[in-house]
Parts: C-alpha cells; structure tokens; sequence
C-alpha cells in the first residue's frame, strides 16, 4: 500500500515538474518572440520615418524648389496668353 | 531460482546506476565549471548594436545630410520557388529598369553554373516588403543622403569605412566631428536560439547605443546655393581653372557659405579636399587694407599720407617697384594709393610700418598660423624667416606672402568687425535628444583701434566708389572692398600669363552683415580681379542682401 502511494505521488511530482517546465519554457519563449516583433516594428517604423524624412527633404529642397519656380513661371505665362485670346 | 534473478537485476541495476553516477559526477562536478564555460560560449552570442550617425543640418534646420538604409538585392537559384524569368519580371514591376540596368548580370545567372548573384540595384523597405520571396535576399546597408545633392560638399565631407567596417568620416564636417557624430556602439550579451534569435534572461547583459549628435551648421542654404551657381557660372564664363568664395558673418565668425568649383576642363580636386582651406594662394592687391591699417594703428602714418616719391618706381637694390599698368601717380593720397592699387605708395608705406610691426599684426591676424575652422584639412601657411628689404616691399601687396582663402577671409573680416580678430566656425551648435550642446565661447582679439578701423573704412569706401569697380555697385549697396591680382610663381619666376584674380569686401560699411572672398583661379578672359571677380562678388551682394 505504501509502496502504491508512493510511486503514485513520485508519478505525479515528475509530471508536474515536466508540466511546469513546459509552460514556463514556453512564456519565456513567447515573452522572447513579442520582443522580437516589437523589435523588429521598431525598426521598420525608424526606417519608414526616414523615408519620409527623406522624401520631405526632396520635396523642399532648393533644387526642387527652383524647378517649380520656373515651371511656375511657365504657367503663369500660359494663362496669361489664355486671358488676352 | 526468482531471488537469484531478482538479486543479479538489483546488482546490474545498482551498477549501472554507480556508472551513471560516476559520470555524472565527473561530468558535473569535475568537469562542471569548464563545460559551462563552453556551453555558456556556444549558446551565448554578443551582438553590436550600431549606433545612428548624427545628421547635419543648415542653419534653417533644413536637413543638408541624412540616414538612410537602403537594401541589396541578390538571388540564390536552388531556392527558387518560380521561373528564375517570373521572378524577374516580377522584380522590375516592383523596381522599374531593373532588368535593362542589370541585363549583363541577368545574363550571367542563367548561365547553369552560376548559382548566386548580387545586384547594384538598391531597393528601399517597401520595394522590399513586396519581393519577400523564396530565392531572393537582401543585404542591408546604411548610408547617407544628401537632399540638397551636391550643395555645400566641400563643407560636408564624405563617409567611407575603416578596418572595421564602421562608418568614419573624410574631410569637411564628417571628418572634423566623427567623435560626437558617431556615437556610442551598444551590446547584448545573451543566448540565442537555433533560428539566431535573442533569448533575453536573468543573466543577459546589455548596454544601449547611443546615437550620434546632430551638427546644425551656420550654412545659409539660398546664400550657398546661389554661390554655386554663380561661382559656376563665373568659371565658365571667364575660362577659370577654378574659383573659390566664401562668406562669414562679420561679428561671429559664422560660415554662411563656402564653394569652390573646378572648371571641367582641369584636373578635378579629390572629393575631401576643400581648396578654401587647403590651398595656399599670394593674396595680391586684396593685402593692401591690412597694410595700410596697420600702418595707420601704429601712427606710422596718417590719413593726410601723401606718397612724393610716386612719380616713379621704387628702386630697391636691383629690383624696382612698379605699377601694373607701369603707370605712376604722383603725390598720390592714401586714398588714391588704395583706389589705384598703387605698388610703390604701398611698398613706401611698408617701409614706414617697419618689419617688426608687420611681422607682429601679421601674428596678431592669424596669418601665421592655422585659423582653426571645423573643418578636416586645413592647411597652415608658411612664413618666412628670413625678410630682405625687397621682400618687405613685395608684402605690401600681397605678394611674396602665401594664406588660405579662409586666413584672408578672417584677417580682412577684424575691418568689417570693428577691430575685433574672431575664428571662422561652420557649426553652430549640437544636438542630442533635443540637448543644445554650445562650443566654448571662443576668445575675441582686439587687432585695431576703433579710429583706424572708421579711417579704412571710409578709405575703402572711397576707392568702390571711385575706382572702376564702380560700374558693377548696384546704388542701394554700401561696400568696403578691394580687388587683388596675384601673379603665380612657376618655377619660382611671376609670368604674366596666370594670375589669380580676387574681390574681398564687406557690406554695408558700417554694421555690416556679411564679409566676402572670391578668388578666381588662372582666369583666361582677362587677368584682373577688378573684371572676373569683383563682378561675381556684386551681384551674390546684392542676393545677400535680400537674404540676410
């Protein structure tokens, strides 16, 4: 009888033992896994940040900004043709 | 018969179990500390974390140089999932002319034998997000960009890698603040998984990158872009090897703008060096303002100067001093010594000043030694030890002598700033995390008295409005200049044939807002600085004006 029990409860420690192990490998895997998304979000937002910086940049660079004064220019003189036919 | 089995299982049992506990003792306790050791090794990995270089700016806060991480692509054949040609085309919808812009490399990778190949097409995050497919990879790469393109170089600098493969800066600003613009690598020390992820736990380590600092520049963008512009034109139009101009803020010493263009037709200049601060140049007649004042701060002569030995050359052992034009002007004032660009007025004034006076303001000017300018490559002039008569003379107008554009340019801004000697400074201040970082205070020096300072004014004032420069002076400017044209020893003789035509000035004369260089080198059209140069200094005038 006591042997039975005893065997009964050294069969229930491991498993709880395994149980436990598993579910705490697994938090730890699962905390590791979000933050490496986040880490990886993180990143990909610091990168599309610079492509905005970076296209705003372009867009109001002084090149650019001389361009669309002579194209301005341009138009400014079509329509005035416009108006006087 | 069962007992006796029962007995030898036990002992084969108990045996194993000696065995096994034998090992694992050896293995735990003995050789505990060194396997850890190995598996701490094998499972623990230190990563870099590569800090962000700092960005540099104008000094409107306009980005003039920024991060960006671009990726290459390369395809590995036996992970292809499609037709290498499917994947192809699908590629160059995602980035147009990729196919036509790397057609010789398409060509290699159907070749059976090639297996791998990388492009030098580079595809930005999203173009990335949209070829995630088996076969392909990228590589990421972090580089600058440059929203103003070429603007401002010569004050930017460039970036390359060291042996280490970091990124380290060459010439200009890049070079000149690598320490502050690189910043601080970061580490993690931890475990990793088998797919090389990251397993942070109790015992991971790990210290923060910190990011490099931001550079917000003195650079007056429209101010540096029209320099180019005109200093461009300039060059071409006057058949130029090269020209050079920079402008700084007469009270601060702050670099609004600093350009050299290099016709195409000459030798281009490696892409770090910066001519304004690297080339040494004879100043010519643009020196005589400095003379004159400090033979005026020194009462060696007075504003009622009148030059009676000016009704011919200066004889000096076997050399004479003569006039450009081999002209002379008798009893010329030190008004029309300036106006007229007189070499023998000039080289009697010198003589008056003595050498000891000179070669003190010349100390005094910084034209001994390097102005300090943050920028990478500046060069220090030399001076001479030894100072015959005749090279005394030479000096008054400004040959015989050799500076940097930038030595000149803040030797002649103590004028336009009341006597006051200040250092050229391309950065205003840094930043990190919003943080103003200031650079020291830097230390002012008194060079002339403030009556010197109004009388070479008024007589610089008096020679624009005399002299033949004149016709360029659009009527609302008030400006202090001069012109120079330095001839160019070749071979230690001056020829006629090259010369290096200059303009430096200030404007308004009185609290004036900027003080500007223009240097024109070996300009074919005509030699002197009066017709190349000072024209492209009054028309940028009369931008800045509006500007600043």
């Amino acid at each position: 009888m006591f042997n039975k029990s005893f065997f009964l409860l050294l069969f229930l420690l491991i498993i709880s033992q395994v149980l436990f192990s598993f579910y705490y490998s697994s938090e730890i895997i699962n905390q590791n896994n979000l933050i490496n998304q986040n880490q990886n979000l993180l990143q990909s937002l610091k990168i599309e940040n610079q492509e905005l910086e970076k296209k705003s940049a372009s867009l109001n660079s002084i090149n650019q900004l001389y361009n669309l004064t002579n194209q301005k220019d341009y138009i400014n003189l079509k329509e005035n043709l416009k108006i006087k036919n | 018969m069962s007992n006796q089995r029962s007995k030898t299982l036990s002992i084969a049992l108990t045996f194993c179990f000696l065995i096994i506990s034998f090992r694992l003792f050896y293995w735990q306790i003995v050789k505990g500390p060194e396997l850890r050791e190995k598996a701490k090794s094998q499972a623990y990995k230190l990563e870099k974390i590569t800090p962000q270089r700092g960005q540099i700016y104008s000094s409107d806060n306009f980005p003039l140089v920024l991060n960006q991480t671009i990726y290459q692509l390369s395809i590995y054949k036996p992970n292809l999932k499609d037709d290498l040609d499917n994947v192809l085309n699908k590629i160059d919808q995602v980035f147009p002319d990729f196919k036509s812009q790397n057609n010789i490399l398409i060509e290699k990778l159907k070749n059976p034998s090639q297996k791998w190949i990388t492009f030098n097409s580079f595809f930005s995050q999203e173009q990335k997000q949209q070829l995630e497919l088996p076969g392909i990879e990228f590589q990421k790469i972090e580089q600058r960009y440059y929203p103003e393109n070429s603007l401002a170089k010569d004050l930017l600098g460039t970036i390359g890698k060291d042996y280490n493969g970091s990124q380290i800066g060459y010439g200009g600003l890049e070079a000149f603040y690598q320490k502050q613009l690189k910043g601080k690598t970061g580490f993690i020390w931890a475990p990793q998984d088998a797919t090389g992820k990251t397993i942070l736990n109790k015992k991971s380590w790990s210290s923060d990158a910190v990011n490099g600092r931001n550079i917000i520049t003195n650079i007056n963008r429209s101010a540096q872009f029209y320099v180019e512009k005109l200093l461009q034109d300039g060059v071409n139009k006057f058949s130029a090897d090269s020209g050079s101009i920079t402008i700084m803020e007469p009270k601060t010493g702050a670099i609004i703008a600093m350009a050299t263009i290099v016709s195409t037709s000459s030798a281009s200049t490696s892409s770090i060096r910066n001519p304004a601060i690297s080339d040494l140049f004879e100043p010519g007649s643009i020196f005589k303002p400095l003379i004159v004042s400090m033979a005026l701060d020194t009462k060696s002569i007075n504003t009622d100067y009148v030059c009676t030995q000016c009704d011919r050359p200066h004889v000096i052992g076997q050399y004479n001093i003569s006039n450009w034009d081999s002209e002379t002007h008798p009893n010329s004032s030190l008004q029309d010594i300036i106006k007229n660009s007189d070499n023998i007025g000039m080289s009697y004034i010198i003589g008056k000043l003595g050498l000891k006076n000179f070669l003190s303001y010349y100390q005094k000017l910084g034209l001994s030694q390097k102005t300090g300018i943050d920028l990478q490559g500046e060069a220090k002039p030399s001076v001479k030890t030894e100072w015959p008569e005749i090279d005394l003379a030479t000096a008054s107008f400004g040959q015989g002598i050799v500076v940097t554009q930038v030595n000149m340019l803040q030797a002649f801004n103590t004028i336009a700033n009341d006597g006051v000697l200040v250092k050229p400074k391309v950065a205003n201040y840094l930043t990190e995390n919003d943080k103003i970082i200031k650079n020291k205070n830097q230390t002012e020096i008194k060079v002339f008295s403030q009556e010197t300072i109004n009388d070479i004014k008024s007589i610089l004032k008096y020679s624009v409005e005399n002299g033949v420069v004149s016709k360029f002076k659009p009527q609302n400017l008030e400006v202090c200049a001069k012109s120079g044209t330095a001839q160019i020893a070749i071979d230690g003789k001056y020829t006629d044939s090259s010369t290096i035509a200059s303009y430096i000035g200030f404007s308004p004369c009185n609290n004036p807002k900027f003080t500007m260089i223009v240097t024109i080198n070996n300009p074919k059209t005509s030699p002197w600085g009066s017709s190349t140069a000072a024209p492209i200094w009054y028309e940028l005038a009369s931008k800045l004006n509006d500007l600043l």
